[in-house]
Parts: structure tokens; sequence; C-alpha cells
């Protein structure tokens, strides 16, 4: 295949945005295939006026209904209003596309890439990209350079990544290596660092659990349509990273307080 | 090839369907139309579909089929319009090089459906083959003189 240029991709994709808000209508297919009649301009504008009809009643609605919990009481990052993301981002997405088993494909549109936020992870600055996708994920993410990415979907409330590291002696000096997150210490290993999502406007916080009892909820970026999720990252401190002390759970609560998802067996062993 | 099938192309991948079939008629809600009506053509000329190439190559042909008829209908001019959005103009940060984008609707039209193919629909050759009724080399041969022709303005633009 010739390769994937994103600035090409960045041009296709600004002459044709992709069009997320639109739903599939099945059904429609099916009654126009069994009529066997055309449909032509006279029957889209037939139509045009009961599309608008609701999709100005749901928007009424989701002020009334919607609001309080996703715009109101959050900050909301405008998706489209961030900057695009650079090309090896890009090319990040598409490679996840190209490397996914057949049909498994996340379907992220890579040309849509934006940027949203850096945070420190393992001691180094790292940024947050996200795309949305267009098969069974409603977005896929990348922490880059070289990090850590995946794809979230609202029938999964929460997603969580993290890297492990071998727990160390609270009384000796806490260690400073920098293992890639597919290195492999899951057997005893405890969390240097946890990222993650929360996908559904349902999810109102999140917490992350340590052996202790202690927590600390990170501090979440919300994004707006066409990702409606949430993002996080934490850079767990280095004292807090031994057999005794270490990250337990991730766990998402709506906003009555109702614990509505919940990771664990961050740490092995 | 199943119904079954058919509808779950359509759910898995309507909005690149649309996405295509908007490069072809220019207007969103020409090619929310022409995505209906190429998938109820898919449906009724289904039991002739003659497994020999990429049946979802085949699907793509028959929305591109509709979206050009739709086109043909409007009378719909392909003179070039740099798209503004008002529900988004006002957010869009720093976009593209205007004039990357003027090369890419200047485009000969098997070029850039091969190029929307290739980045959108996760075609591999045969199935864009099926899709615009071409062989797979000048798929090839198609993609490669695009990115050429792009490239070497943007080559321009880097030395600039």
């Amino acid at each position: 295949m010739t390769s994937f240029d994103p600035r090409i991709a960045d041009a296709l994709g600004h002459e044709v945005p992709l069009r997320v808000e639109l739903e599939p209508a099945w059904d429609d297919v099916l009654a126009r295939a069994g009529s066997g009649t055309r449909s032509g301009p006279s029957t889209l504008a037939r139509r045009r006026w009961p599309v608008i009809a609701i999709a100005a009643a749901a928007a009424l609605a989701a002020i009334f209904v919607a609001t309080p919990a996703w715009a109101l009481v959050r900050d909301v990052l405008p998706f489209w209003g961030q900057p695009s993301a650079p090309s090896s981002a890009k090319v990040d997405f598409s490679q996840m596309n190209l490397g996914a088993p057949a049909g498994m494909s996340p379907q992220a549109v890579s040309g849509d890439a934006r940027e949203i936020e850096q945070a420190t992870i393992g001691g180094e600055t790292k940024t947050l990209w996200v795309a949305p996708a267009t098969g069974r994920f409603g977005f896929c993410w990348v922490w880059g350079p070289n990090l850590v990415g995946g794809c979230g979907s609202s029938t999964h409330p929460l997603g969580a990544a993290w890297m492990t590291v071998p727990a160390h002696d609270p009384s000796q000096p806490a260690q400073t290596t920098n293992i890639p997150a597919n290195s492999g210490y899951p057997e005893n290993g405890v969390p240097a660092w946890v990222v993650g999502s929360a996908n559904s406007p349902a999810v109102s916080d999140v917490v992350i659990q340590f052996s202790d009892g202690s927590s600390v909820h990170p501090h979440i970026i919300w994004v707006s349509a066409p990702i409606n999720a949430g993002f996080f990252a934490y850079d767990v401190p280095s004292d807090r990273q031994s057999s005794q002390d270490h990250v337990t759970a991730v766990e998402a609560y709506d906003q009555n307080r109702k614990l509505v998802s919940k990771q664990t067996g961050l740490a092995g062993g | 090839m199943t119904v079954e099938e058919l509808a779950a192309l359509y759910n898995e991948k309507y909005h690149r369907f649309v996405r295509l079939a908007e490069a072809i008629t220019r207007d969103p809600e020409e090619a929310r139309d022409a995505v209906q009506e190429g998938f109820s053509s898919a449906l009724r000329e289904l039991s002739r579909y003659k497994a020999q190439g990429s049946f979802e190559g085949w699907v793509w042909r028959c929305v591109m089929n509709a979206a050009r008829m739709s086109r043909r209908r409007k009378s719909v001019r392909l003179a070039f319009s740099l798209r503004q959005d008002p529900a988004e103009g006002s957010f869009e940060a720093a976009g593209p090089d205007p004039k990357l984008l003027e090369q890419v609707a200047h485009l000969p039209e098997r070029q850039r459906l091969v190029l929307f193919l290739r980045y959108f629909a996760d075609l591999p050759y045969d199935g864009i083959a099926e899709a615009l009724e071409i062989s797979p080399g000048t798929v090839a041969a198609t993609l490669h003189s695009a990115h050429r022709t792009l490239r070497h303005h943007l080559e321009e633009a880097d030395d600039d």
C-alpha cells in the first residue's frame, strides 16, 4: 500500500468532515428496497422537516435533562476547537486500524485526531491525542509519544490502562526505571501510572484506590461530541509504589456517589 | 451474502459511506439520501450478486452510483468552494494548507475517490477496484498519481 500521509488525510477530512451526528436508519433502507421506488429530491425534502423537528426536540430535551449532568457541572472542552494532532499521532491511530485483527478494527478516524492535554506520566511530559471512531468504539486515544493507546465506548463506562513496576522497599530510595507498558511486570508489580477514560455521561467522578484504604480523585478533562468522554492521568508518587502502599483499583461513580464501574487487579502478586 | 451481512456492513460503516457520498454530492443531505438509496439498491440486487469480487467493494459501488445519480439529478457543479461549516467554524483552529485543499478538490474524480476509499473506507486494493470498476493495478497507479501530485505541492510548500 502507498504510505499513509497524515497531511493528505487532514485535507480530505477537512473537505468532507465526518458527520457522527447522523444516525443510521436500516429500517428506511428496508422500506425503500421494499417499495422498489426511487426516493427523489421531493421525498428528501419531505423528510427534512421531521428530521429537523426531531433534532430540535432532542436538543430541547438535552437542555432540560442532560445539561445539569454533562455541560453545566463540567467544563467541557470543544473537541473540534482543539489543535489538530501531529502527523505522528495520526499515524498511530491509522496503525490501530491496520493492526487490528480482521473485523476488529476500531475504525479510528485518524485524520480528525485532536490534541487534548499534556500531563506528566512516568516522569515525562506526555500528550493526549483523541480521535473519533466509527466502529464499535466511539473514540480512540493515544498518550504519546510512545506510551499507550486504546479505545472506548459508552457501553463500558470506565476504561483504564496502567504500567506496573516491581514494588520497592519503602526503606530504600525509589526506583526511577521507565519500563514500557507491555514489558511485563504483572506478577508482583505495582502501578507506576494510571491513565484512562470515563466513557459515559453517567460518570461524575473517578477514584483511584490505594491498598491502605486512601484514595485520590484524578482531574478529568471532559471532551465534547463526537467524543463525549472524560480523560484522566495519574502519576503514582514513587513512595506509593511499594508492596505496602500501592494503587489497587480505579472506580467510576455517578453524581449520586453510586459505583458504576470498577477496575481491579492493577497490582499483581 | 445475506441481508444480515449487508445490514451489519451498513451499521458498522454507515458514517464512512456518508462521508464518501458527500465527497461526490457535496451536500450532506444528498449524501445521506444516497447511502440509503445505495443500500436499498444493493438489497434489491443481493440475490443477483455473484461472489466474484469483494462484496464490500460491490456495496461501495452501489452507494457511489447512487451518489452520482443524485449529483446528476441536482446538477451540482463540482466547482471547488472552501467548506466553512458555521457550526464548527468558530471553533476551528488553523486547518490544512488551503492550497492543499484546493489541490485535493481539483484532482480528477477517480483520484479523489481512490484517496477517500484508501484513507476513510479501510478497503484493500481489490475492494477499491471493485468499488470503482477498475483493476487493482489501476488502483495502485491512480493512488500513486494522486499522492505524487499532492506531495509535489507539499514539498513545494516545505521549500517556501
